[in-house]
């Protein structure tokens, strides 16, 4: 434990001996000069924490610098009339965060690709901003600013301050560095990857990035509250989307993935675009080729070309520990799908699809391309709209719920084509499916998670060996078929009690089919669950042993034996069969 | 082997500092259907995407018709004669499946694609849908005509046969069949061997990017490859 900190702290632990140094190896002018890029990094590493890992990028960031500068500006100098004003210090920070975490969950709810709508939300809040905190002549002080902001007691704005400036910088870098190491740092780049993936493990991703945001809308207001401290003015220039957009080349520069990158551009780009505009007349021109060139050569950035990427491989074992129990129901969730229909894009994909599925045990699913069996699957888990009919999962309606809310109530889904979060290695891909319903927030910052095991956990890896070998591979160097193996252990980690497997034998052998059946068998017994099975091979489906849909044109054909099926009339004229 | 339409030679390749395909030689002859199998994991794709120029080769070299290949890049090749149906993301989600056929064609002679969409009307029936609402298998099928329409003189295809049903693949093997009849050469990547036996002439098996056996389908049998294929 102790030195896996170390590991994670040690960006913080040399920027710490460098701003300690820089007074003393330059002057107290130097060290005043460099605390304005400071306080612009602590804002810039907010930018990069949402756009390098959670990868949404937020262009307006400005407007919690901004307001930050101006709540904390205005509560310092009531503070000096009243120095109950003090009090209310705290809320200069929070509300910035409180706003951004309502803009986002606003946002972000159930829409998972709102990315770029996002991004120009932000924007345009900012410009909102700047133009408020310019017309609002009697709050901010208008065009003029709001100026004799005190400084903070105890404290000399061209000395001393530094030192707070300095020790905030650390602490933002030490935090951040601690926190991308811990279970909540691999989820936020689990949502940079493949959000839909972890909404079908249950986790409310929209949640997760609004308290992200929210998080670096508090760095932005903090930075916002020391820059008033440190200008003893603060003017719209402050919430303005030119200083919005600086954030977010200052993060591409020094490399949005890295806590401490991302600060180092803003000081180094920064101050050095302070030093050298006032020489070259050009200077401007320079930081833009040199956006571009980082954009596109350097997509992580200069800390990126420095090898600065703060843990990844080298993460010190730690003792296995048994995981708490997960939270998915106990039993298998009676499924019931009454007259579902469904369409999209003019296109009837399930036309009055009726089963009720009660009770353990696997069902194979076959039927001609293009059948519904696939959309049978999206309907449950919110990937497609249902337009007449309704599904019951454990006896509530579900129609039309979050993937997440249905993954919560005890269902697993297996996707078609095998998806996995390629950048995360095997390792991670199989914590953030184990962690699925067993982390809460207390765990998610705590480093125990990553060696938790559950007893299914290692049956799987003993009956998938190559995944064994390869835990420290990223997962998008996997064949396919070793996709396929992947995905299916994470589906069963949390221990869901219905099953929904999409064609899991695709890309794999006749004998590996044979051996992938006997293994979802194994984890469905231990289980006690329910499955429903998409497949072709019929050779599969005879080793299942288990109850037959024959789906056909949205609606189910039959259900039966397999024998029943294969000697049904109905069956026949529209499916044949066959072994691979 | 110099009058093969297609060599490769000791070719290595994999993806950053992993080597996943270390040494394989093999060949496709005009009108035959060279059929590339192995268990999961072993390379085939890989293998493929290099011949179709999507990977460096990193060893070896691709030769076709006599002429080193390794500086033709991938969106050259078609007009060489070579077509590639990869594995995944096959079609363009955006566009009808109609455009998905035509985008890439200078002509629109419906004798092109006249044998397939018979033998798909599901396609046909679909052809001014978006053909992001198909489904897994409908998607493989689209790619399959796409690729088959070209006629181009060899087509390497990466598991057509995935999520289509048991029907689909025996017209998928007809298909093959006739276009081999007419002189065209084919490499294909497959896990369905009944479809490999209905339409391969010589198969290639692979072992931990190794060719471990290699000959012509009728000399192996079924029941060769499937031994090469325990796991």
């Amino acid at each position: 434990m102790r030195r896996l900190r170390g590991r994670s702290l040690w960006p913080a632990a040399a920027l710490a001996a460098a701003l300690v140094a820089l007074p003393l190896v330059g002057n107290d002018f130097l060290a005043y000069q460099v605390a304005l890029f400071l306080i612009y990094g602590i804002a810039t590493q907010g930018v990069a924490l949402c756009w390098g890992r959670l990868g949404f990028l937020p262009l307006g960031h400005a407007l919690f610098f901004g307001l930050g500068a101006y709540l904390a500006g205005g509560t310092a100098k009531a503070g000096v009339a009243q120095p109950l004003w003090w009090l209310a210090f705290p809320l200069a920070l929070l509300l910035p965060a409180l706003l951004a975490w309502v803009v986002a969950r606003l946002v972000f709810a159930r829409r998972m690709r709102s990315g770029p709508y996002f991004s120009l939300i932000t924007l345009a809040m900012t410009m909102l901003g700047f133009l408020a905190a310019q017309q609002w002549t009697g709050l901010t002080g208008g065009f003029n600013g709001m100026g004799d902001i005190p400084e903070p007691p105890g404290l000399e704005r061209f000395s001393t301050l530094y030192w707070l400036v300095a020790a905030a910088a650390v602490a933002s870098t030490a935090a951040l560095g601690v926190l991308v190491g811990r279970p909540l740092g691999v989820l936020w780049r689990a949502i940079a990857q493949n959000e839909e993936r972890l909404q079908l493990f249950g986790y409310a991703t929209d949640r997760i990035k609004a308290n992200a945001y929210a998080l670096s809308a508090l760095l932005a207001a903090g930075a916002g509250a020391l820059f008033a401290t440190h200008q003893g003015i603060v003017t719209p220039q402050a919430m303005s989307f030119v200083l919005a957009t600086e954030f977010v080349i200052w993060a591409a520069v020094g490399g949005k993935a890295s806590p401490l990158g991302a600060l180092l551009g803003a000081v180094i780009v920064g101050y050095a675009s302070a030093e050298l505009r006032d020489h070259f007349a050009t200077w401007e021109v320079f930081v833009g080729l040199l956006f571009i060139a980082v954009v596109r050569f350097l997509p992580e950035g200069l800390s990126g070309l420095a090898g600065m990427k703060v843990l990844r491989a080298a993460r010190p074992r730690l003792a296995p520990v048994p995981a708490p129990p997960a939270r998915a129901p106990r039993q298998v969730p009676a499924l019931v799908y009454d007259n579902v229909r469904s369409s999209q894009g003019g296109v009837r994909i399930l036309d009055g699809l009726s089963f009720r599925l009660e009770g353990p045990g696997i069902r194979a699913v076959i039927g001609p391309n293009g059948a519904g069996k696939t959309s049978a699957f999206n309907v449950l888990t919110g990937h497609l709209p249902v337009i007449g009919g309704r599904i019951l999962a454990g006896g509530r309606d579900v129609t039309g719920q979050a993937a997440w809310r249905v993954a919560r109530m005890g269902v697993g889904r297996k996707l078609q084509v095998p998806s996995v979060f390629a950048e995360l290695t095997v390792r991670e891909n199989l914590c953030v499916a184990l962690w699925a319903g067993r982390l809460n927030a207390p765990a998610a910052l705590r480093n125990a998670p990553h060696a938790w095991h559950t007893p299914l956990l290692d049956e799987m890896l003993g009956c998938f060996p190559e995944l064994a070998a390869s835990l420290d591979e990223p997962a998008g160097r996997l064949s396919q078929g070793h996709r396929q193996a992947l995905e299916f252990v994470m589906t069963v980690l949390p221990e869901p009690h219905l099953l929904l497997l999409d064609e899991p034998c695709a890309g794999l052998s006749p004998a590996e089919t044979h051996q992938m059946i006997q293994v979802i068998q194994r984890a469905v017994r231990r289980l006690n669950a329910a499955a429903l099975l998409i497949e072709h091979d019929l050779a599969a489906v005879a080793a299942l042993q288990g109850e037959v849909y024959v789906f056909h044109q949205g609606r189910m054909l039959a259900q039966g034996s397999l024998q029943a099926m294969q000697a049904d009339v109905a069956v026949r004229a529209v499916y044949a069969g066959a072994r691979k | 082997m110099s009058d093969a339409s297609l060599a490769f030679e000791d070719v290595v390749c994999g993806y950053g500092d992993t080597m996943v395909v270390r040494g394989v030689t093999g060949w496709v002859e005009p009108g035959r259907v060279l059929g590339i199998v192995g268990r999961n994991g072993v390379g085939k794709s890989t293998l493929l995407k290099a011949l179709a120029g999507f990977l460096p080769v990193s060893r070896g070299r691709v030769r076709w018709r006599g002429e080193d290949l390794r500086s033709v890049p991938a969106h050259a090749r078609l007009s060489a004669g070579l077509a590639y149906a990869p594995q995944e993301n096959v079609v363009f989600g955006e566009l009808s499946v109609a455009e998905n056929l035509w985008l890439h064609l200078p002509d629109r002679n419906p004798a092109r694609y006249a044998a397939l969409l018979e033998a798909f009307p599901r396609l046909t029936e679909r052809l001014k849908q978006r053909a992001g609402l198909l489904s897994g298998g409908e998607r493989k099928l689209l790619s399959f005509t796409r690729t088959l329409g070209v006629q181009a003189t060899l087509s390497m295809l990466d598991e057509p046969t995935e999520g289509v049903q048991p029907e689909n693949i025996d017209r998928m093997a007809r298909l093959v069949r006739a276009l081999k009849a007419s002189g065209r050469s084919f490499a294909i990547v497959e896990q369905n061997l009944t479809f490999i036996e209905q339409v391969a002439d010589d198969v290639l098996v692979l072992d931990h990017g190794e060719c471990v056996r290699a000959g012509s389908m009728a000399a192996l049998g079924r029941e060769a490859l499937e031994r090469h294929l325990l796991v």
